[in-house]
């Protein structure tokens, strides 16, 4: 490590004006674009691109990372206030910002969320900075046989996040699993599912489908409950004295951050693996060993920052195998080195060896990006807040058209809406009969992961499954896998067990 | 409120008219841009910086309008079927020659109007370091007899299924004999790559800025496929001059629907005939591993034609058809 | 309350309806492509899914089974099912007219453009759920979609379709 030049590149970074205005912007738009469900930070990022042509390669970069790390916060921003995750890396936030929400407590949700999106940011940054060589070598050692495993592993969370019945979490679970196989088959593009309909050749585009289960079908869910008399509009007199979360609530959730930010880190730092699936990963984990798991779910201020502190640091992890390798972590760093490499830069080991002033600026720039959107956020919380406070008689419609609107952008097709629709209803009806949506959520998103590097790692194998042996990280996983089934088992027994006790409690004060 | 609806009835009117114009005034209005595939990749990029080229010429402005989905058949789709006023044209890439084939549309290049090539980039071989070294391959010869003596071991990793970089790999093995697995990486090129300097997969049917980042460092290229060197990569070999007549490569081009205009077709033929050359767009195509390669009109034609044979013939190796 | 009214009842119903929806589903994976040589067929990784769901909807129609044969008056199973009982229940039929609207807002997305089928859409679920000050409704659905619809494609440049208000559009394009 060669301190004096990573000072000088920071002072370097943090004390041009351009950088600063540029990172700032990013981040600015970042947060707005995220917090629109269906825009995405990886749009964002490829719309602003032809705009970075004419900048300076630290300015670009400020820039892009700014739209990263803001659009990771952004998308909580909409998964707390109106059940609609902006991106898919917020769909866990929702899990309690949600319900914290419901409670009145809309405010400090959004400021929670910022403060460990900050500290997560911060994390990635550090590890990042101190350990990008070693963790690199680590990402390396991941082929098929890991993947697949990680894949089962980030599935094995599914009876963390069932709730009551696990069979009803693994029958969620299972087909969100088989929704994945729609369309044209990785290995052999044999149609699947696809009746003729052409869209659906490439499967079921995931945002539309995300947009479907959680913001339409809250829609649907808000407009009975209206009707029926059942509605309570959210009180607005919240009162939102800092914009920060006050030390006490600091206090509480510091190891969730932490441990966060790590898990996103370190998952982020995986070549195909991101933000999406280190949420769910980081909450399962953190409501595991927390000593009220009972509490997970119904709006605590540990849940939203579990997920929030791990997807920010997915962007500090995402950076280390572009940055040491060349390998982009996730769709929104494989347009980022399209940035390096249209300046002209490959990164890659070579860059440490013989461009490490502009690695160290770039590890500079991350640490600004996140700044940026502390305050970025610290400036929209109040606003953002308010937004709960409109009537849900004007709120819900507005929501809708938004929310399809979003589902139609993301591919720009028509079908996309009717798909968005459908998932609404069956979100809808899934949400009655007590059907948990998470599990459809994370299924989807490792459904592919997990099938692809199935089909691979056997046909690498020439069929023989024995042949995991081989791979002790892959071993590793699956061992860790069953070790949380078997553990959230026992904890939701655990659970259900303290709630009808509570029930019963409950009774006997009532007569 | 009369006098409300007479001034919508002449505003409609008068927008009306401002979209009647002729050929002879052609462009009057911003021009939409399909590109089949998504924001961010290579397409997009290529397509793009290219535009931002077209717009100095045609004094108008571009809109690229990313229409995916179902492999890129909506985008190419919505190109064919786009209103023939000149203002609707998009492009077309390899995997047009693909889809018939595979009864994923029914669509060729004849029912495109091809206005020109823009760009390709020839696949190359490219091997793992450790493994040639240990087997004793330094070109494409070596690899071949290797490849001969091995039936079915050798693993080639060449992008997500039916990909150009898949096909490839089906290409190789019908012009050389031998009898590779390929391997799929849905995710992309890039996966390959790191699968193969890995040691996961013995090497890949990418190209060279696929590649690029591994090639001299885990990753040896054998030969390109192209019939010259790339100016970006001056040390790799063609496979050309090793001997071998290969010659495979993506490629992409702008095509308009059919029954455009005659007229509008000659000033968008022109605009592209110079905006290909502009300064801007060269330095990006060479900063983004891209090689330009223009062909006019009549050359893409029949270059479409010539590969709506070839590649089926190459699925057919893979598996794919 | 009466048996058919529980929980226990509703997940008996509904594991049942899994069962044929992943028959069906299994009975599709036939039909897959069969490539020679694959390790792995196209068809293997969605039957094994439709297999585990299977088992765990088996499971579920047990439990339910067994709570509704018990019928222990303290299990949180044999508490009143949600109802989707559309003859009865008012707030299901909103729920059920607003799904018919939002398939009909699919269907006529291309044809009507964004703006005005989001106009027609918000407005008339304002007024289903009990908002009847009409200069609000009129404001909020009309401004709502005609800024979102200005933000995409002027900010983001998505081209949104704007079907028979696409003269709006070039009007915008002219400015």
């Amino acid at each position: 490590m060669n301190w004096g030049l990573l000072f000088e590149s920071y002072g370097a970074v943090f004390f041009d004006v351009q950088v600063l205005l540029m990172t700032l912007l990013g981040a600015a738009g970042g947060v707005l674009l995220g917090a629109i469900p269906g825009m995405t930070a990886t749009m964002g990022v490829a719309l602003l691109i032809p705009f970075s042509f004419g900048m300076d390669l630290i300015p670009s970069i400020g820039l892009l990372l700014g739209i990263y790390c803001g659009g990771m916060y952004g998308g909580s921003i909409s998964a707390i206030l109106i059940h609609a995750p902006g991106t898919p890396a917020a769909a866990a936030t929702l899990l309690d910002g949600y319900p914290m929400c419901q409670k009145g407590q809309a405010g400090r949700a959004l400021s929670i969320a910022m403060f460990s999106s900050f500290c997560g940011g911060i994390i990635g940054a550090l590890v990042m900075t101190f350990l990008s060589p070693l963790i690199a070598d680590v990402a390396m050692e991941f082929t098929s046989a890991e993947m697949l495993m990680l894949a089962v592993f980030g599935l094995s969370v599914i009876v963390a996040i069932s709730g009551q019945s696990i069979a009803k979490g693994l029958i969620s679970a299972f087909f969100g699993m088989l929704l994945c196989t729609i369309g044209m088959d990785p290995t052999y593009s044999a149609k699947r599912y696809t009746f003729g309909v052409k869209p659906l050749y490439s499967g079921l585009a995931f945002i539309p489908v995300l947009i479907g289960l959680f913001a339409v079908a809250e829609i649907i869910a808000g407009v009975e409950r209206t009707i029926n008399g059942e509605e309570k509009q959210e009180s607005s007199n919240e009162k939102i004295n800092e914009v920060l979360p006050d030390l006490k609530t600091i206090l509480q959730i510091w190891p969730q951050i932490i441990s966060g930010g790590l898990i996103g880190t370190f998952i982020g730092a995986i070549p195909g693996a991101g933000g999406d699936i280190a949420v769910f990963v980081s909450y399962g984990f953190n409501k595991s060993f927390s000593k009220y798991p009972e509490k997970w779910g119904t709006g605590i201020p540990q849940g939203v920052a579990s997920t929030e502190s791990a997807n920010n640091g997915c962007s500090g992890g995402a950076m280390i195998p572009l940055l040491s390798l060349g390998v982009p972590g996730d769709a929104v760093t494989a347009i980022i080195l399209g940035a390096f490499i249209m300046k002209g830069i490959q990164p890659g080991p070579t860059m440490y060896r013989d461009q490490l002033d502009t690695v160290y600026c770039v590890f500079a720039a991350l640490m600004l990006a996140n700044l940026a959107m502390l305050i970025v956020g610290c400036a929209g919380v109040r606003f953002f807040a308010k937004i709960v406070s409109i009537e849900k008689k004007i709120l819900y419609p507005i929501i809708l058209v938004i929310s399809l609107l979003g589902a139609f952008s993301i591919n720009k097709n028509v079908f996309d809406v009717g798909v968005c629709v459908v998932f609404g209803i069956i979100g809808w009806l899934m949400n009655k009969f007590e059907f948990p949506l998470s599990p459809v959520l994370l299924a989807l998103i490792l459904g592919p992961m997990c099938e692809q590097n199935f089909v691979r790692f056997m046909d690498l194998n020439g069929g023989n499954f024995g042949a995991i042996v081989g791979h002790p990280i892959a071993i590793g996983f699956l061992v860790v896998a069953v070790g949380t089934v078997l553990f959230s088992i026992y904890n939701q027994g655990k659970i259900n067990k303290r709630e009808a006790a509570a029930k019963k409690a409950a009774k006997a004060n009532e007569q | 409120m009369k006098k409300l609806l007479a001034l919508a009835v002449a505003l409609v009117l008068v927008m009306s008219l401002a979209t009647v114009a002729s050929a002879a005034e052609y462009p009057t209005k911003g021009i939409s841009v399909i590109c089949p595939w998504g924001a961010g990749g290579g397409t997009d990029a290529c397509l793009r910086a290219f535009c931002l080229a077209l717009e100095k010429q045609l004094g108008v402005t571009l809109t690229v309008d990313n229409l995916t989905g179902a492999g890129g058949v909506i985008g190419h789709e919505a190109i064919a079927d786009a209103d023939a006023d000149g203002y609707t044209f998009g492009m077309v890439t390899f995997e047009l020659s693909a889809y018939l084939a595979q009864e994923m549309s029914d669509y060729t290049y004849e029912n495109y109007d091809p206005l020109c090539r823009v760009n390709i980039d020839a696949a190359a071989i490219t091997v793992n370091t450790e493994w040639a070294n240990a087997n004793g391959i330094t070109d494409v010869a070596t690899f071949v007899e290797y490849a001969k003596a091995h039936p079915g071991e050798v693993m080639m990793g060449g992008s997500s299924s039916g990909s150009v970089w898949h096909i490839a790999g089906g290409y190789l093995m019908n012009a050389t004999g031998i009898d590779i697995k390929m391997i799929t990486y849905a995710n992309g090129a890039a996966d390959a790559v790191k699968a193969a300097a890995q040691g996961e997969i013995q090497g890949v049917t990418v190209s060279l800025a696929e590649a690029k980042s591994f090639i001299g460092n885990g990753l040896t290229v054998l030969g390109v496929m192209d019939t010259a060197r790339n100016t970006a990569f001056p040390d790799a070999p063609t496979c050309q001059e090793q001997g071998f007549d290969i010659v495979y490569a993506t490629q992409r081009g702008l095509a308009l629907p059919l029954g455009v205009d005659e007229e509008i077709v000659a000033k968008l033929e022109a605009a592209c005939a110079a905006a290909i050359e502009d300064p801007d767009f060269v330095t990006f195509m060479n900063n983004n591993g891209q090689t330009i390669a223009y062909q006019t009109a009549e050359e893409y034609t029949a270059y479409l034609a010539q590969s709506a044979i070839d590649v089926p013939e190459a699925m057919k190796a893979v598996d794919l058809l | 309350m009466k048996k058919t009214q529980t929980k226990a009842f509703s997940n008996l119903v509904a594991s049942l309806i899994l069962l044929a929806f992943e028959a069906w589903a299994y009975f599709q994976t036939l039909g897959f492509k069969i490539v020679k040589k694959a390790a792995v067929q196209p068809a293997t990784f969605p039957q094994i899914m439709c297999i585990g769901m299977m088992i765990f909807t088996v499971i579920l129609l047990i439990q339910s089974i067994l709570k509704l044969k018990k019928a222990d008056p303290d299990d949180p199973m044999m508490e009143a099912s949600a109802s989707i009982n559309i003859i009865k229940n008012k707030g299901v039929q909103a729920a059920a007219f607003v799904i018919v609207l939002c398939i009909a807002y699919a269907a006529l997305f291309e044809v009507l453009g964004y703006v005005l089928v989001s106009t027609l859409i918000a407005a008339v679920i304002m007024w289903l759920i009990g908002k009847r000050d009409v200069k609000q409704i009129v404001l909020v659905s009309i401004l709502v979609p005609l800024l979102m619809w200005f933000v995409f494609y002027k900010l983001l440049t998505v081209n949104i379709p704007m079907g028979v208000l696409t003269p709006l559009k070039n009007l915008v394009d002219m400015i």
